[in-house]
């Protein structure tokens, strides 16, 4: 067995791999993540391979669809949770099963027999589900969003898969001078000190940024597509509404969903969150830019 | 009629606002907000039986209204909680 520790968004983690697989081939996004640094743990990963049956009774919650690839949850009889990742597509393979206890603290992840491309999607899923539903409880969000930094503050942009987060992202870096990407899918948000931050990740889609970096947060933004460029800011329902179906979250799970609607209701007592429709074109970014960035001169 | 398992009042910035939760409730993607005086019925009768009649009772006791305007609005709440699958 070998032992590797991360610090992903200032929460320590721990994978431990057997000695048949090295750590920088199975999960190359955690890489820049890695940490010798002592503390705390939030969770650890036990990792190995083949999937053995579960003896345990296990109650089904439901089968969801996460990004095209399906998983199914369990309940363990002593509260915890047992989730089957399979590979994307409909009818695919198992690619892992994790099991984890009731406060996602101690995680066990069984890899099935296979390629390293498939070990490695199902135990990236199986990692970011223990961090999500491990820190939940700590004003800590996963949050399904493009992130891009400009002037020092991370600007995020959420929508359902599909909408436009990647290219609006992508046309303020082209557009307004001083912009680099933090993040493309799953950026985290927390709140440490009464100030929203958000930090790289190892999870980022299909665009491999993987970023152990942060900045505080400038503006949250929701995007719909539309004929006309326009932003205006939501209200705190608009906004909380708006939030909530974009956090990786277990409705059936108290202490998660307690945990990620009162992070949320934190968040936007500190920044604002706006609505933009938008056009994939070069104005779009500027409209935006416009009416969101925090005036930097001003805070000097 | 009673609130249904599940559903909680929360506080989102001063806002009053019910989320749904638990297992039973995973197809329920609405999120509910509530006026002062709905929200302050909701913490009244949450876990517990109730019909117009208690409803327009506390808003008498809370609120300088008359009994038939309260009943009239007890009545709406009714209704909108029905139809919001908040409450049966």
């Amino acid at each position: 067995m070998s032992t590797y520790t991360y610090m992903v968004a200032k929460h320590r983690l721990k994978v431990v791999l057997p000695d048949t697989i090295v750590a920088n081939h199975i999960i190359p996004s955690f890489s820049p993540f890695a940490s010798e640094e002592e503390g705390k743990l939030l969770f650890t990963m036990n990792v190995r391979v083949g999937v053995e049956k579960i003896e345990e009774s296990l109650t089904e919650i439901g089968q969801f669809d996460c990004g095209g690839a399906n998983h199914g949850v369990y309940h363990t009889s002593e509260g915890g949770y047992v989730f089957e990742i399979y590979l994307p597509g409909e009818g695919s393979p198992l690619a892992c099963v994790m099991r984890a206890n009731p406060d996602f603290s101690a995680c066990e992840a069984m890899l099935a027999e296979g390629e390293l491309v498939q070990q490695n999607f199902g135990l990236n899923n199986a990692l970011m589900m223990a961090y999500a539903f491990a820190a939940a409880e700590h004003d800590t969000l996963l949050i399904h969003a493009s992130v891009i930094r400009n002037g020092g503050y991370g600007y995020l942009f959420t929508a359902p898969s599909g909408t436009g987060k990647s290219t609006h992202t992508h046309l303020w870096y082209v557009n307004i001078p001083g912009c680099d990407l933090m993040n493309d899918d799953n950026p985290i948000v927390r709140i440490i000190d009464d100030e929203a931050i958000v930090f790289g990740s190892p999870w980022s889609g299909k665009t491999p940024c993987y970023r152990n970096i942060s900045a505080p947060i400038g503006a949250i933004t929701r995007i719909e597509q539309r004929p006309e460029n326009s932003v205006r800011k939501m209200t705190t329902i608009e906004a909380f509404a708006a939030l909530l179906p974009a956090v990786s979250s277990m409705k059936w799970d108290q202490r998660v969903y307690r945990g990620v609607c009162s992070s949320i209701s934190h968040l936007l007592r500190l920044r604002p969150v706006f609505w933009l429709g938008c056009r994939p074109d070069a104005e779009a970014a500027h409209v935006c830019y416009d009416a969101i960035h925090v005036d930097t001169a001003a805070d000097k | 009629m009673k609130i249904y398992e599940g559903f909680e009042l929360m506080d989102v910035c001063g806002e009053a606002v019910v989320v749904a939760h638990g297992k039973q409730n995973i197809d329920f993607s609405k999120i509910i907000s509530l006026n002062e005086s709905a929200a302050y019925l909701w913490r009244n009768v949450i876990g517990k039986e109730f019909d117009a009649a208690l409803l327009a009772k506390l808003l008498t006791e809370e609120y300088e209204v008359d009994e038939a305007t309260a009943l009239a609005d007890a009545q709406k709440v009714l209704t909108d909680w029905h139809a919001a699958g908040l409450a049966g």
